[in-house]
């Protein structure tokens, strides 16, 4: 007879606090200990299944926001007598026996992904702190300087063609606030395969449904384009926020087989890494 | 109340700049002895055997720390000996006509410890329904789902392209919840 959880989401959370009990930690530690010299016990009582009600924090180590900084190196120790261990992280000075949490933002907060260097921001403070609020957003996958403002509210007015539901299409080059400046469609159905691209992008995280369309509107027109990589990687961003996961895999692959050296695949990386829902 | 079920607190996962001094042994094992005797768990050693796995997953740790340069995470360095250990482990067990992971025998427990026992039991389905996987596909639904590495992380530790754990990971996740409830199925 099965008692307990059933549910594979069930199942798994109990396997995250399942940690090995203090007397097999002790059993370990102490068949180690004669040949890698005085070893610290992990301390189940911090660490231990009793102590991890939560059990489904993410942690990407000192790189990341969410830090979980544990600063007892000296005070769960057993038999360790004069061992003395350097702390090399950059946490704060060792209070005996003290952890702090840190909670960051969601992983894959939208408008707030660095698709460059994989770094989860807030879209409004990386704004901010760059200090151009008239700055004509860029797509991330432009630059790591490039920011992703959004709009909340403002939608472009739907017409036959993509492109010809892009805003004020001439103050792009201008670096003006055309892309959030609500302005009426005027496009030019001679874009240049650049300056088509450059709309899908700007659009990628605040309207990936046109973004999308820009950038099958982008493969039909220019086939052959010099800016087919470009084009995947904001096809395949799209795709992640529309939640077609499947779609934007196989597109991955799919890119991955045709341009096994590009340096986009570091970038589309990243973009699967924060943006991508869990499946 | 404290949350910790990842192992990344002490040891700088990323390397610090300038010349890479790896960290001190000690702190990685403080840090990692109970995760890696939790991915021993789930990565298909035997019950009787994790023990063993995890001292030697620390020996080689040990050996080789030396020549640990900071190219990779730390992290990815240490669950990457995990895997191979565990392979290792898994084939001698099986080689050995062993009890395989995924009927581990019952560890004895108090009557009274109805939490102890249904740790077990959680532990015994789990382990019975990924012994089923293909070994790449349990190694990314492990270190994803139970030892919550990021899928990068996860990448990288298996040595394949973020895509293909990706994939790997979806087919497991449909995998196991077939077998889960094929299992409740009378």
């Amino acid at each position: 007879m099965n008692t307990g959880p059933q549910k594979l989401e069930e199942l798994l959370a109990a396997a995250r606090r399942d940690l090995p009990n203090s007397a097999q930690l002790q059993s370990l530690t102490a068949r180690l200990a004669p040949m890698t010299g005085p070893l610290p016990l992990p301390d189940p009582s911090v660490m231990g299944p009793g102590a991890m009600a939560g059990g489904g924090a993410k942690l990407f180590g000192f790189a990341a926001a969410k830090v979980v900084t544990l600063a007892t190196v000296t005070a769960v120790g057993v038999g360790l007598g004069g061992l003395a261990l350097r702390n090399r992280s950059p946490s704060p000075s060792p209070r005996a026996e003290q952890i702090q949490t840190v909670t960051s933002p969601p992983q894959f907060a939208e408008s707030a992904v660095d698709t460059t260097t994989g770094v989860a921001t807030g879209g409004t403070t990386r704004a901010t702190s760059e200090g151009s609020a008239g700055e004509t957003p860029e797509s991330a996958l432009d630059s790591p300087e490039a920011s992703r403002t959004s709009e909340p509210g403002r939608s472009p007015v739907r017409r036959a063609s993509p492109v010809r539901r892009i805003a004020r299409i001439g103050e792009r080059s201008g670096g003006s606030a055309g892309l959030g400046s609500g302005a009426a469609v005027v496009t030019d159905p001679e874009l240049s395969e650049a300056a088509l691209l450059e709309q899908a992008r700007a659009r990628v995280s605040r309207n990936p449904t046109l973004a999308l369309e820009l950038a099958d509107e982008h493969r039909a027109r220019f086939a052959a384009g010099s800016l087919a990589q470009e084009r995947e990687v904001i096809a395949i961003e799209a795709l992640l926020r529309l939640g077609r996961r499947d779609d934007a895999l196989r597109r991955a692959q799919e890119f991955r087989r045709s341009f096994p050296a590009s340096a986009y695949l570091q970038k589309l990386e990243a973009v699967f890494e924060h943006v991508a829902p869990a499946p | 109340m404290t949350v910790r079920t990842t192992a990344s607190a002490m040891v700088p996962d990323t390397p610090p700049q300038g010349a890479y001094a790896p960290p001190e042994f000690q702190l990685i094992y403080l840090e990692y002895g109970p995760f890696v005797w939790r991915a021993m768990s789930y990565l298909g050693v035997p019950v009787s055997d994790v023990e063993d796995a995890c001292q030697q997953v620390f020996l080689v740790v040990l050996r080789k720390l030396a020549e640990f340069e900071g190219n990779s995470a730390i992290k990815t360095w240490i669950y990457g000996i995990c895997l191979r250990v565990a392979s290792e482990r898994r084939k001698r067990a099986s080689a050995s006509r062993e009890a395989p992971s995924a009927e581990p025998p019952e560890e004895e427990v108090e009557p009274a410890q109805e939490a102890e026992l249904e740790r077990q039991q959680t532990r015994k389905r789990l382990t019975s329904a990924l012994a089923q996987l293909d070994e790449d596909q349990r190694e990314v639904f492990v270190l994803y789902e139970i030892e919550q590495l990021t899928m990068k992380e996860v990448a990288r530790t298996v040595a394949c392209p973020l895509f293909t754990a990706y994939s790997r990971l979806r087919l497991a996740r449909a995998a196991m919840k077939r077998l889960l409830t094929a299992e409740l199925t009378p």
